[in-house]
């Protein structure tokens, strides 16, 4: 099947297969910061944002997101960037496996979340798995992100 | 799993068409689970153009499309205050927002998903399922049949009443599958008790509700009605618990769940 995505802001027609999954569609196409985990939803390192929307690319259909907008971490550069350097300072950052997927949900919680309490952050990020850093650090490189308004 | 072919109707006639034309037609609703299944499916129905992914109210009812994402129904003010949150309690138990954002309410009842958290909360709150041909029916008398005749799902329906309402799951970890669920509402002292992941589909526990609302309500009469529900339910043994910790679990849990919701709390 043929398939339209906007891909970080640039439109791609491409051909998947019915039971092709997004995370597959996704790597095929060199977008190789989207990573494969479990397979099965459980890690979140797989996690994309569909228009807008952090999702397990492992479990969504490429023709259900036929249309649609997928944003990986490329796609955030300067986010990214300031995430990433938070990260760094607070030593959240080991060996980098979850770190686009664990970009992705930060943005999507700042953007949807006004003024989150510490609670909300831990909810939100509950579905990123990371097996070196652990959580400690994660959460206060996240409060100052979320802190800067640069 | 393997899909042969892939179909978005555009109208509600269409999609039923297709869902009775083949036992091997399949209605997907997110997506979420559907990996962990082998199924050959001759055509996979997306539901997607159906206007079904919006939630609406009147009066007296939250009207949830089959096609709302579970997070969308988190993110509902009102689902925040009816019976005590017990349904965003259940919602947020669910994985994390990524899966959230991809399972819907429709594949959760259709999926009939026996460690569902959120179907057991929404059997104490009563929820009600209206399909395009069978119209209304009770979510209880849903998970009740056997081999349900094949329908579209369009909405789920929940009663906005004053209501408390308690929820807990049991999980080893955070992400995983609930070992046990339970769920206690009391809607004007008429109290409700479901219980999930026995690790059967879930359950009201009709005698001991019956019980409960026949007795003026004391600990020694909550006491007894958790044991009813043990007498009642079946629970059983998998690679998650044994079926006596169930049990155990199942005895806490209800016991706090109604005190909470009767306010004899210890």
């Amino acid at each position: 099947m043929k398939i339209k995505l906007t891909i970080n802001n640039e439109l791609k027609y491409l051909h998947v297969e019915k039971d092709e999954y997004l995370l597959d569609t996704l790597r095929q196409n060199n977008y190789l910061s989207v990573r494969r985990g479990c397979d099965t939803t459980n890690c979140g390192v797989c996690t994309v944002l569909l228009d807008g929307k952090p999702v397990p690319s492992c479990s969504v259909l490429s023709v259900v997101a036929d249309g649609h907008v997928v944003t990986t971490v490329e796609g955030i550069p300067q986010e990214a960037e300031k995430l990433g350097t938070y990260f760094g300072l607070e030593g959240a950052d080991q060996c980098g496996y979850c770190n686009p997927s664990v970009a992705l949900t930060i943005y999507a919680m700042k953007k949807e979340l006004k003024n989150p309490t510490d609670e909300d952050i831990k909810d939100y990020l509950v579905g990123n798995l990371c097996r070196c850093s652990g959580y400690v650090a994660q959460e206060k490189a996240v409060r100052k992100y979320l802190g800067d308004k640069s | 799993m393997k899909i042969n072919e892939f179909y978005q109707p555009n109208t509600l006639d269409d999609a039923y068409d297709k869902i009775v034309e083949n036992s091997n037609n399949q209605v997907m609703g997110g997506g979420a689970w559907m990996k962990l299944s082998g199924a050959n499916i001759n055509t996979l129905i997306h539901l997607g153009n159906l206007g079904l992914d919006t939630v609406s109210e009147t009066q007296d009812k939250l009207i949830i499309g089959a096609m709302v994402s579970l997070h969308q129904v988190e993110s509902n003010k009102i689902v925040g205050t009816i019976y005590n949150g017990m349904l965003l309690k259940a919602i947020k138990s669910v994985m994390g927002v990524q899966i959230r954002n991809v399972a819907t309410i429709g594949g959760t009842v259709m999926g009939r998903y026996p460690f569902s958290d959120v179907l057991t909360a929404l059997m104490a709150m009563k929820a009600k399922l209206v399909f395009y041909k069978r119209k209304e029916i009770s979510l209880e008398d849903y998970l009740l049949e056997k081999k349900p005749e094949r329908d579209l799902l369009l909405f789920v329906e929940i009663d906005k009443k004053e209501a408390r309402g308690y929820f807990k799951k049991v999980s080893k970890t955070a992400l995983d599958f609930a070992i046990l669920n339970v769920a206690v509402s009391n809607e004007n002292g008429n109290l409700a008790i479901s219980v999930g992941a026995r690790p059967g589909l879930a359950r009201l526990c009709h005698q001991a509700m019956d019980y409960l609302n026949q007795n003026e309500i004391s600990d020694e009469i909550m006491q007894s009605a958790a044991g009813k529900v043990l007498e009642e339910l079946d629970f059983s043994s998998n690679s998650k618990a044994g079926k006596e910790y169930r049990m155990e679990l199942a005895k806490v849990y209800v016991l706090r769940g109604l005190k909470a919701v009767t306010c004899h709390e210890d």
